[in-house]
């Protein structure tokens, strides 16, 4: 048993052991759980997977004369300004309103754009008040310009994700990316072994306050994402599909173009790839042992993305292991698979919040209040009309 | 060798092709093909002891071979390495390395097209 305050001494005396999630997996293997809880002080995780659920807080600044922004658009796309005078919030899935460039220039690109130092147009108008008399706006804006900008993401880094399979005779286009006709390959988006909720599945340590790895800067869990969902059927410790979630907020002004990328699916919309790594401090040998999983041990549903209903029929269940070699076997045919969400980058970024907390630049902070583990379930809407699907 | 191999009207009903593999030690592989009776084109490998003197029949026979360098290129800079083109390919041409880097074999690409059209960050392209 150890507590924050001691692992965060040994971080600063340069004594903190440090392994990414994947050494884990082996030193548990190796010497048990409670041998790993003693040696290691904190496992660190990682993942970059298309993230819709994104966006960012901005603030211009005053115009002289002042302006209350009623309608804005940055590059085009629109933000929300149901907020104070010059608050703006920019989602990452908000096509472009050119109808020539639509989805494939999203609110995502602008949050890329603006990480990357580039200069955006910001064009914005207004009824005009007594107190802000200006109607219309046409300037530049830039990272270094503006008052803040604040990435809040409602919803990150689901704990598992089922796998995405067509049964029909066409190729479908969705947020699992290009699904070819008849099952001619699967699409699934996880880090699994390496994906931060996975390494903590009952939420013992992540909660209101962690801080973390967000797109190259320090940021911070702020609570459950929407939709968490507690009460998914558990195998191994960990829920077969997706469950728990993150929201997450950072600071863009800190971020890193390499762990962030505005993207689009075809004929689906514009997402954003979000990069985020959690430090999970090993407080005794319970979270070693959850800290070991590894992908053969997460199940992963594929379910068919052919029929386009809210609960879409599960084909078969598989594991991140056979997933990421390349092929799974459905209805004895090899079909090959896509992971969607960069492994590469998430290791990347599990190696990187590593050696920042090795070398006593990340400090962990003690949660305010822990990730639910119980009691969640998200409704669905009902139509009040007739179903049109 | 990958070419492109251009027919005439007049030539789309001759068996050209035929006569190759009969006459001539050759491996081919049609990989597309978009021939009717005004002509078009097909995009063919030709492997084989005597695929230069195959190469050098089909175009006597009044076929123009046009062959392909290039034909798919990945901006390293752009690419996030996510996977998603990797199981659309449809000759394995897109793989991904021990790494985790995701890499594509020009050589044995088609240029079907369906990894640039699918790819999410645009880092693909197919140059004929
Ligand atoms: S889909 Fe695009 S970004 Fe993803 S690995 Fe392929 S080329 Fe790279
Ligand atoms: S163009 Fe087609 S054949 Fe060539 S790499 Fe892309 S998917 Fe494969």
């Amino acid at each position: 048993m150890k507590t924050i305050e001691e692992i965060n001494q040994r971080i600063k005396d340069g004594d903190a052991v440090v392994v990414t999630a994947t050494e884990m997996t082996q030193i548990v293997r190796e010497n048990g759980a409670e041998k790993a809880a003693e040696d290691i002080d904190v496992v660190t995780t990682g993942t970059f997977g298309a993230m819709c659920s994104s966006g960012a807080f901005l603030n211009f600044g005053h115009t002289d004369p002042p302006i209350k922004m009623t309608k804005t658009f940055l590059n085009g796309v629109e933000s929300y300004s149901g907020l104070a005078a010059v608050d703006t919030y920019i989602g990452a899935t908000q096509p472009s309103r050119n109808p020539d460039v639509g989805i494939e220039y999203g609110g995502a690109h602008v949050i890329e754009d603006l990480i990357n130092g580039k200069d955006v147009e910001l064009v914005a108008d207004s009824y005009g008040t007594d107190c802000y008399p200006l109607t219309e706006v046409k300037t530049q804006v830039n990272l270094e310009n503006l008052n803040d900008a604040v990435m809040i993401n409602p919803r990150n880094s689901y704990q598992n994700y089922a796998a995405a399979v067509n049964s029909t005779d066409e190729p479908i286009y969705t947020y699992m990316g290009t699904l070819l006709p008849n099952m001619g390959n699967v699409s699934f988006s996880s880090a699994g072994g390496l994906s931060p909720l996975l390494n903590d599945p009952y939420f013992q340590t992540i909660g209101l306050g962690t801080k973390i790895f967000l797109c190259g800067a320090e940021g911070y869990v702020i609570g459950e994402g929407t939709q968490h969902s507690t009460e998914v059927k558990r195998e191994n410790g960990v829920p077969v599909d997706g469950a728990g979630t993150m929201m997450l907020k950072g600071d863009m002004k800190q971020m890193d173009h390499e762990f962030i990328r505005g993207a689009t699916m075809p004929k689906y919309g514009s997402t954003l790839f979000v990069g985020v790594g959690v430090p999970i401090p090993v407080l005794n040998s319970d979270i070693a042992k959850r800290t070991a999983i590894a992908d053969e041990d997460i199940t992963c549903r594929v379910t068919d993305y052919g029929v386009a209903r809210r609960s879409k029929p599960t084909i078969l269940e598989t594991n991140y292991q056979e997933l990421r070699s390349g092929s799974i076997e459905i209805n004895g045919v090899e079909v090959e698979t896509s992971p969607l969400s960069s492994y590469k980058k998430a290791v990347k970024i599990a190696k990187e919040l590593q050696s920042w907390i090795e070398n006593g630049k990340f400090l962990l902070t003690s949660p305010v209040n822990l990730l639910a583990h119980e009691g969640y379930s998200p409704n669905p809407l009902k139509l009040g009309g007739k179903l049109l699907l | 060798m990958k070419a492109w191999l251009y027919f005439s009207p007049k030539m789309a009903n001759k068996a050209v092709i035929t006569d190759l593999v009969k006459n001539f030690d050759v491996n081919f592989n049609i990989l597309r093909a978009d021939i009717d009776s005004q002509g078009g084109k097909m995009l063919m490998e030709i492997n084989g002891p005597e695929a230069e003197q195959g190469i050098a029949y089909i175009e006597n026979a009044g076929i123009n071979v046009s062959p392909i360098k290039r034909v798919v290129k990945k901006d390293e800079n752009m690419c996030i390495d996510c996977g998603a083109c990797v199981s659309l390919c449809p000759v394995h041409a897109i793989i991904v390395d021990d790494d985790w880097t995701v890499e594509v074999k020009d050589k044995e690409c088609i240029g079907c097209k369906l990894c640039s059209y699918s790819c999410p960050t645009k880092a693909i392209k197919v140059i004929e």
